[in-house]
């Protein structure tokens, strides 16, 4: 007995191709005759669902990750939002006793000089001189001062 | 008088024959409804404006069909169309009720087969769907699609080696 066809002989067979050699083999050997008949089955099944037209709960999966992903689009809007809400935002000043406060801070980080910066030091008196050399008034009015 | 009325009579009964063909033909190369509905009346519009019916008309009607899906499978357009939305279309508005043979067939396993199918190359679907759902000889798939005979071969043995894969594995 002849060695047993390739998948493709077998293909070709299916497909009413193949030579006359080809044919005998099948006709005589059990085992290929198994794998062409389950070769004709396994196209049945194909043709029969590609006939039948795409599977609607195929379309499912997809559907739900288009839900999930226009939820995640939400929720990162909502979060970039507020977050760009919260930065834009302007804390008023909280109340007459603190602006002393503030004003000795940003006026010793305006005027800071270089060699404090290098080391880290600012003296209290630096602040208060540099502070006295403003009207406090003033001061807050330049900084609240709408452009 | 009687001429016209008899060319209508043949492009009627060409319709009838060949439009549930030319359209399950369209449907599975572009698996999209519309789209396949769209194509198939091209290709009919075309057939019709011919000022003599061409000698093997169902052979004209699938190979202007198949390029026009080509055709359509290449616009950029399309595809993105098709990969985020045909799908819905399909889902909410099955084109028809489940026959006997589809009845038969698991979910899981149709799912997977078209899967499957549409991985494979567009030349592949052309080729399997010519020569396995419509039948066609080998040498009529070649003249048809510009191939050469051995060239179809493979294609269709690469198309049913990896369809029947993705058939084992939902077995």
């Amino acid at each position: 007995m002849s060695r047993c066809l390739t998948d493709r002989t077998l293909m070709l067979l299916q497909a009413g191709e193949g030579g006359a050699g080809a044919r005998a083999h099948l006709r005589a050997c059990p085992p290929c005759a198994t794998r062409y008949r389950a070769l004709e089955d396994d196209l049945g099944v194909v043709a029969g669902a590609l006939r039948a037209g795409p599977p609607p709960a195929a379309e499912r999966p997809r559907l739900r990750w288009r839900a999930v992903g226009a939820l995640a689009a939400t929720v990162a809007l909502a979060v970039g939002g507020a977050w760009m809400w919260r930065a834009a935002r302007v804390a008023p000043p909280a109340g007459g006793g603190d602006v002393g406060v503030l004003v000795e801070d940003l006026a010793g980080t305006l005027f800071a000089t270089p060699e404090a910066v290098a080391t880290g030091e600012q003296s209290a008196t630096d602040v208060a001189d540099d502070v006295a050399a403003f009207d406090e008034d003033d001061e807050l009015a330049l900084l609240f001062e709408g452009p | 008088m009687k001429p016209a009325a008899a060319g209508q009579l043949d492009h009627d009964a060409l319709y009838r024959a060949q439009h549930g063909r030319v359209l399950s033909l369209c449907r599975l190369l572009l698996a999209d409804r519309h789209e396949a509905e769209e194509v198939c009346h091209e290709a009919f519009v075309k057939l019709f404006e011919q000022r003599e019916l061409p000698p093997a008309p169902e052979r004209w009607l699938t190979r202007v069909a198949v390029n026009a899906c080509r055709d359509r499978r290449r616009a950029g357009w399309w595809r993105r169309w098709r990969e985020h939305g045909e799908e819905l279309v399909e889902a909410d508005h099955p084109a028809r009720g489940p026959t006997p043979e589809e009845a038969a067939l698991g979910l899981e396993e149709r799912r997977r087969i078209w899967h499957v199918f549409r991985r494979l190359s567009p030349r592949q679907q052309e080729v399997f769907a010519l020569r396995q759902i419509e039948g066609w000889s080998t040498d009529e798939v070649a003249e048809t699609l510009g191939l050469s005979g051995g060239s179809v071969k493979r294609h269709l043995f690469r198309a049913i080696h990896q369809l029947r894969a993705g058939l084992r594995g939902t077995r």
